[in-house]
């Protein structure tokens, strides 16, 4: 089980978003605290769709380059689900022995 | 704008197109949002960069360990080359010949229960002739008295001329005890064998025919059976077809007759001794047993026929062996040479491996530092080892193959089952193994000295640990004394077969072999059943031949010098006391027409040669003999005074001595003149005689006029074994040349790997002292010092090497010792020469790095750290 993981399959659950996107998005929401390289990022998008957990496609709109966009397939959102899952109980742990707490 | 997509493909080199366009999009929005909030163009690629990795980053997964092995191989395409030549050749050499020893000498043979198969020789123990034909007298005594064979065969080999179909063919035949086949345990593909009653007197001829030659003359018609077959002038019905690769001992026969024992002949009176003999042992007798029964009944056979059996013994030679001895030290040199080169490759492997690996300490370290898991880094190690053992593997098997062939077409002929030799899968796996395990312990070197690292320390002094780099060290310098020490066993046992070969090839046969071209004719004994008729053949075809435009002389012999072939007999001066039994005087014996010493360049010692008045059939019996029978039977006299008498006929009268003739080498260059006695032809009038014609220009190009010549006297008489003398004596030199060649080129490949190690090795001192060197030329060091202190290094391993090698070469020199021709084992001219070839190439392969040292930009040397 590996945080960036669930990182990457949060950020898209609402809709397909590019590579640069997922990374401004993560960026964002964790206020600058994590970071990605795009060596990171993109064998980790490769890693999760040979798993079959997300969907890249080739999208091209008039006028515009092509982008590649990145779609949680159902296996994913099942993954999601149960990553969610297994780190809530880790952190409920967490804070049971160490009092820290991740609300 | 900077071109994102360079860089990505520079810092990601495993990454495909698509994804390099992916990333460059990512990167440029990043830039691009740099610009909007207000960054200066510098700040924004700053930004961007940082979304980078600082240097080339691998991907994970195995195939991409593949892809980025190979890349690494192909971006260092001479190193790569080296290390997998290096396997190759160990590999491949070791198996190629591996493959030759197991068909040769120890695979089993191909005959039922061939242990019970023993050779049985005559063994004259007072002129130590071990292994002599035996006498078909004592073949048929032996056979009503023994108890331990269930069956003893006799085996003659002849080449008879052969009409079937098309052009006359000389084939060569064997005539066996009809027995011969069940002896051997084997059955006829096609009819049947052949039966005692195919062997009575009287009896229809019959043959059986080889798989080969049914193939060649019959288009392998099953209706061949029952068909005749004319040779030697008579019809013989074809009864069966011999097993495909059928071989009857170390021949194989064209034609398989079967040989009679006449009950009514009395064989001592009439003829000598010429059988091989094999025979098989009862299921419970030993060998041990056998020989003493056999030599008890030879003792009795003395003791009854003195006059003929004085003097000869038995020995039985098990099969197995027999087929093994000629060729079983070459091969076993051969075998040592290629282990040697084995070693040596995987010692150079190992420094390949190793010297490459120092470069990638650092790597691993910081990998290792950001993150990487250990098992991650093996696995990209292993890859590339195993990826470099694959191809060297494959090299290795492709070169076995063609070794193995080549070896077979350039073998010396007749030795025994060379053409069973294929390829040994087991050995190729075996050496594989040893190869690949070489590859794959040394490839995870970095990994095992950068595990042994503590990663602050490892960063700190420039990603090399001390202790790890003492470590490497040592190994590296080991490899290199043993690759030294190695090639020069290798060297000096080249030089030693060379010189030999050299020194044989030098020696002169006492006649001139140039421009000399020899014709073999064997005339049907049915169709010349007349002696005049024989006689007057090869007179009539010398004559002819001897007119032919640019021929200056021709002759013809019995059996030409360097062929192999002899005869041998006991002969008798006049008036001197008669010898005791046993002890009669030997001489070899050759028939010649008239100008046989001209034409071949002899040297006349004394008196005259023969003329045509000597070659006729009422001429008084005249002998020529040869310098060392005048000098051992008549020393302090003169040897045209004395008459002698030589067993060859029924009867043998006293015939003057005409002439004496230099000595001249019969039976290969290594083997010392015997005492020889000359016949003309008139006097022993041999169907089958050896032509020669002395030419002006190249003899090979006078063979179309001479089997022209031959034909018109007679169209069905085929010609065989048309070829130059010169030649005859190059191939007796084949066995010396093909093992002097080999292991020539073994030395020479060992001498290649020995350099490429000394080179690798320096290589990396130099590369690793980089930063000293910069240092010290800085310092203002002068560059010969450094490379002086750079070639020392080298050249002292070189030494160490030389002197451990100096020992395994005196031991080599004791084993191929029996195998020298006029030189010594311990020959200084090729110790001298072997030490100075590897001083040379190893102060070659240490120049080269070390000017490279002095080379080092003191600047770019300290900006390294």
């Amino acid at each position: 089980m590996v945080p960036t993981e669930l990182l990457v399959l949060a950020v898209i659950e609402d809709r397909p978003r590019h590579g640069y996107e997922i990374g401004q998005r993560i960026e964002e929401r964790s206020e600058g605290k994590i970071q990605f390289h795009i060596a990171s990022l993109y064998p980790l998008l490769y890693r999760l769709e040979r798993k079959g957990w997300v969907e890249g496609r080739w999208v091209e709109k008039a006028g515009e380059r092509r982008r590649r966009f990145y779609k949680l397939t159902p296996a994913g959102r099942q993954e999601l689900a149960g990553q969610r899952k297994a780190w809530k109980e880790y952190f409920a742990a967490l804070d049971r022995v160490a009092g820290v707490s991740h609300a | 704008m900077p071109d994102w997509r360079r860089l990505v493909r520079d810092r990601i080199p495993a990454a495909e197109p698509e994804q390099v366009e992916e990333m460059a999009q990512h990167l440029e929005q990043a830039y691009q949002a740099a610009l909007n909030r207000g960054d200066v163009e510098a700040d924004a690629h700053a930004a961007a960069l940082r979304l980078l990795p600082d240097g080339p980053v691998r991907w994970t997964g195995v195939p991409l360990d593949v892809k980025l092995a190979l890349r690494r191989m192909i971006r260092q395409p001479g190193w790569t080359a080296m290390a997998a030549l290096a396997i190759a050749l160990g590999a491949g050499g070791c198996t190629a010949i591996f493959s030759l020893l197991e068909a040769v000498i120890l695979r089993p043979l191909d005959y039922h229960d061939p242990g019970r198969l023993v050779m049985v020789w005559e063994n004259n123990y007072l002129r130590i002739r071990k292994q002599n034909v035996v006498a078909p007298g004592n073949l048929r005594d032996w056979i009503d008295r023994n108890t331990v064979f269930e069956s003893l065969c006799p085996v003659l080999d002849r080449r008879i001329p052969v009409l079937a179909g098309g052009e006359p063919e000389e084939l060569r035949i064997q005539m066996v005890g009809p027995q011969f086949l069940s002896v051997l345990g084997v059955r006829p593909a096609l009819g049947r064998d052949l039966t005692p009653e195919d062997a009575r007197p009287g009896a229809a001829l019959v043959v059986l025919i080889s798989h080969s030659l049914w193939l060649r003359k019959f288009g392998g018609d099953p209706g061949v059976i029952g068909r005749g077959l004319t040779g030697n002038g008579q019809m013989s019905t074809i009864v069966g077809v011999l097993p495909a690769g059928f071989r009857s001992l170390d021949e194989a026969p064209d034609l398989l007759v079967p040989f009679y024992l006449n009950p009514a002949v009395d064989y001592r009176k009439t003829s000598g001794r010429f059988l091989r003999v094999i025979g098989r042992m009862k299921p419970d007798v030993v060998l041990d047993r056998a020989q003493g029964e056999m030599s008890a009944i030879a003792r009795n056979l003395e003791s009854e026929f003195p006059d003929f059996d004085k003097g000869w013994g038995v020995m039985l030679v098990p099969l197995a062996e027999h087929f093994a001895a000629s060729a079983q030290k070459t091969l076993w040199v051969l075998m040592s040479a290629v282990g040697l080169v084995l070693l040596i490759a995987c010692a150079n492997v190992a420094n390949l491996l190793l010297a490459r690996s120092a470069a990638r300490e650092r790597e691993l370290a910081i990998r290792a530092s950001l993150g990487a898991r250990a098992g991650r880094l093996v696995r990209q190690l292993l890859t590339e080892s195993f990826l470099l053992a694959l191809a060297g593997g494959v090299g290795g098997a492709l070169l076995a193959v063609a070794l193995v062939r080549a070896f077979r077409l350039y073998a010396p002929a007749h030795t025994p089952r060379m053409d069973d030799a294929g390829l040994h899968w087991p050995v190729l796996l075996f050496a594989l193994l040893l190869v690949a395990l070489t590859t794959i312990l040394f490839g995870l070197a970095p990994a095992w000295i950068s595990t042994r690292l503590s990663l602050a320390g490892a960063l700190k002094e420039g990603g090399r640990s001390m202790a790890g780099a003492a470590r490497t060290h040592r190994l590296l310098n080991g490899f290199v004394v043993a690759e030294v020490a190695l090639s020069l066993v290798l060297l000096t046992g080249a030089g030693l077969l060379l010189r030999s070969f050299l020194r044989l090839a030098s020696v002169d046969p006492g006649f001139r072999s140039q421009n000399v071209l020899t014709m073999s004719v064997n005339l049907p004994s049915r169709k010349y059943s007349e002696d005049a008729k024989v006689i007057g053949f090869f007179r009539e075809l010398n004559e002819r031949v001897r007119r032919l435009p640019g021929v200056r002389s021709a002759s013809s012999i019995t059996f030409l010098p360097f062929t192999g072939l002899a005869s041998a007999t006991g002969f008798r001066v006049e008036g001197r006391p008669e010898p005791k039994a046993g002890e009669v005087p030997v001489c070899d014996v050759r028939i010649v027409q008239p100008g046989y010493f001209e034409t071949m360049g002899m040297r006349l010692l004394r008196g005259r040669a023969f003329n045509e008045a000597d070659n006729s059939l009422d001429a008084p019996m005249r002998f020529v003999v040869s310098e060392t029978l005048a000098k051992t039977m008549f020393p302090g006299e003169d040897p045209l005074l004395h008459r002698i008498s030589v067993e060859m006929g029924r009867e043998n009268p006293p015939g003057e001595i005409i002439g004496v003739v230099a000595d001249i080498l019969h039976y290969g260059l290594d083997v010392p003149s015997r005492p020889m006695v000359y016949y003309p032809h008139a006097k022993l009038p041999f169907s089958f005689m050896t032509v020669v014609a002395r030419t002006e220009g190249p003899p090979e190009s006078f063979a179309p006029a001479l089997m022209a010549v031959l034909r018109e006297m007679d169209p069905e008489q085929p010609a065989a074994e048309v070829r130059s003398m010169d030649e005859w004596i190059s191939r007796s030199l084949a066995s010396p040349r093909w093992l002097g060649g080999i292991v020539l080129a073994f030395a020479s490949v060992a001498l290649l790997l020995a350099l490429v190690g000394v080179y690798g090795v320096m290589s990396y001192s130099v590369a690793e002292r980089t930063h000293e060197i910069g240092v010290r030329l800085a310092l203002g060091a002068e560059p010969s010092l450094v490379r002086g202190m750079m070639l020392r290094r080298g050249l002292w391993l070189t030494c160490i090497g030389i002197g451990a090698g100096l020992a395994g070469s005196w031991a080599a020199g004791q084993l191929i010792g029996g195998m020298l021709f006029g030189v010594r084992p311990l020959d200084a001219l090729t110790y001298a020469l072997a030490i100075s070839l590897l001083l040379i190439a190893a102060t070659l392969a240490c120049w080269l790095p070390a000017r490279r040292a002095t080379r080092v930009d003191p600047l770019v040397a300290l900006r390294y750290e």
